[in-house]
């Protein structure tokens, strides 16, 4: 079983932040907190057409952007998100769900989302 | 669109209907603009709910299931609202890049009235284009004889090499455009407007439509705005019509 050890604080800390120093990863846990489960296929379309979108107003993400996108996450970043224990990544199905999310993990997604919004209203206001 | 050629307009149809396009609002907000924008296109908008990251979300495109693009949904805001001027597409940049995406290809089941009213877009469109080939088909050519004189100040006025065809009930006075006289029965019950764009392929469009019972239609069919399509439409026409 893998996971983090949550009675260690610091341990958990570093996990959580690893976690969300990646975008997509961070974009992944914003969608899943909000739904608790999708599919592999459902995460790439979210996650190609969201960073997309949070970079540039205009350009459009191709099928060839989704695809680099869905392998990333296939390979990488779900397999990391669950090894920190906090999503269930079924290879064979393409599910995934969250399983166990730190309260501290849950906060920081949430104030990340925050200022990401108040960034945001402050770049479009020259 | 599949890169074989299709050999009867009617296949270019079918190809059309089978690529339904679905857009899907992943957006904080329910997308009402984007929903009566694409409603009147007969393309249905599903809605996702995105955390709210100020980003404004973003709207995906897939079609028969498979992902065809996603850009950013204010773009497409721009798009949609109706105070935009710019929804001629190639008139500007921005809300360029979501036409293509959105709303290259529509399938749509015209009434005759639509499809005359779509048909003097594009022949506009044409005629401010000023060259170029124009391809028209009437089903019988006496369904031109109404619009004769658009054709005529469309000839006089511009370089297009505009072709028209129909079953041969009615002989037009147009000496400058060819005049293709055929009996085949896809000839008599397809509408037509054909525009290659001339040298500027952002202006190529076309509109396909066949009449299913009696002359009231309904016209199944679809309008495109996609290069390739209009240039596959075109090249079919020419193989097999002149």
């Amino acid at each position: 079983m893998s996971g983090t050890d949550e009675s260690d604080p610091s341990e958990l800390a570093d996990a959580v932040f690893r976690i969300l120093s990646d975008e997509y990863r961070r974009c992944v846990l914003y969608y899943l907190l909000d739904r608790d489960a999708a599919t592999v296929e459902e995460l790439a379309t979210v996650a190609t057409g969201w960073v997309q979108a949070r970079e540039s107003a205009v350009e459009i993400a191709t099928p060839d952007d989704r695809e680099r996108v869905r392998a990333a996450l296939h390979h990488v970043h779900l397999p990391r998100i669950a090894d920190a224990g906090f999503v269930r990544y079924d290879h064979n199905s393409g599910e995934v769900a969250l399983e166990r999310v730190p309260v501290v993990l849950e906060s920081i997604l949430e104030q990340s989302l925050a200022e990401d919004r108040t960034g945001r209203d402050r770049s479009e206001d020259p | 669109m599949t890169s074989r050629t299709p050999d009867s307009l009617r296949e270019f149809v079918d190809e059309v209907a089978a690529d339904r396009r679905t857009i899907t609002a992943f957006t904080p907000e329910r997308p009402e603009a984007l929903e009566s924008y694409f409603a009147a296109r007969n393309v249905s908008v599903e809605h996702e709910p995105l955390p709210d990251d100020g980003s404004g979300g973003f709207v995906v495109v897939t079609a028969d299931g498979e992902f065809v693009g996603s850009v950013g949904a204010r773009a497409v805001r721009e798009l949609v609202s109706p105070a935009d001027r710019a929804l001629e597409p190639g008139s500007s940049e921005l809300p360029r890049l979501p036409m293509n995406l959105l709303a290259d290809t529509t399938f749509v089941s015209f009434d005759r009235r639509q499809l005359l009213g779509a048909s003097r877009e594009f022949e506009d469109r044409a005629y401010r284009q000023g060259r170029g080939t124009l391809r028209a088909g009437f089903q019988a050519l006496s369904k031109l004889e109404a619009q004769q004189a658009v054709y005529k100040s469309l000839l006089k006025r511009t370089r297009l090499d505009v072709h028209v065809y129909g079953e041969p009930d009615w002989s037009p006075d147009l000496p400058d455009a060819t005049v293709h006289e055929e009996d085949a029965s896809e000839i008599g019950s397809f509408w037509f407007v054909v525009f290659d764009g001339g040298d500027d392929p952002r202006q190529a469009c076309a509109l396909l439509a066949e009449e299913v019972s009696d002359d009231s239609g309904p016209f199944p069919g679809f309008w495109t705005y996609d290069s390739e399509t209009v240039t596959a439409i075109d090249d079919y026409l020419r193989a097999t019509y002149g």
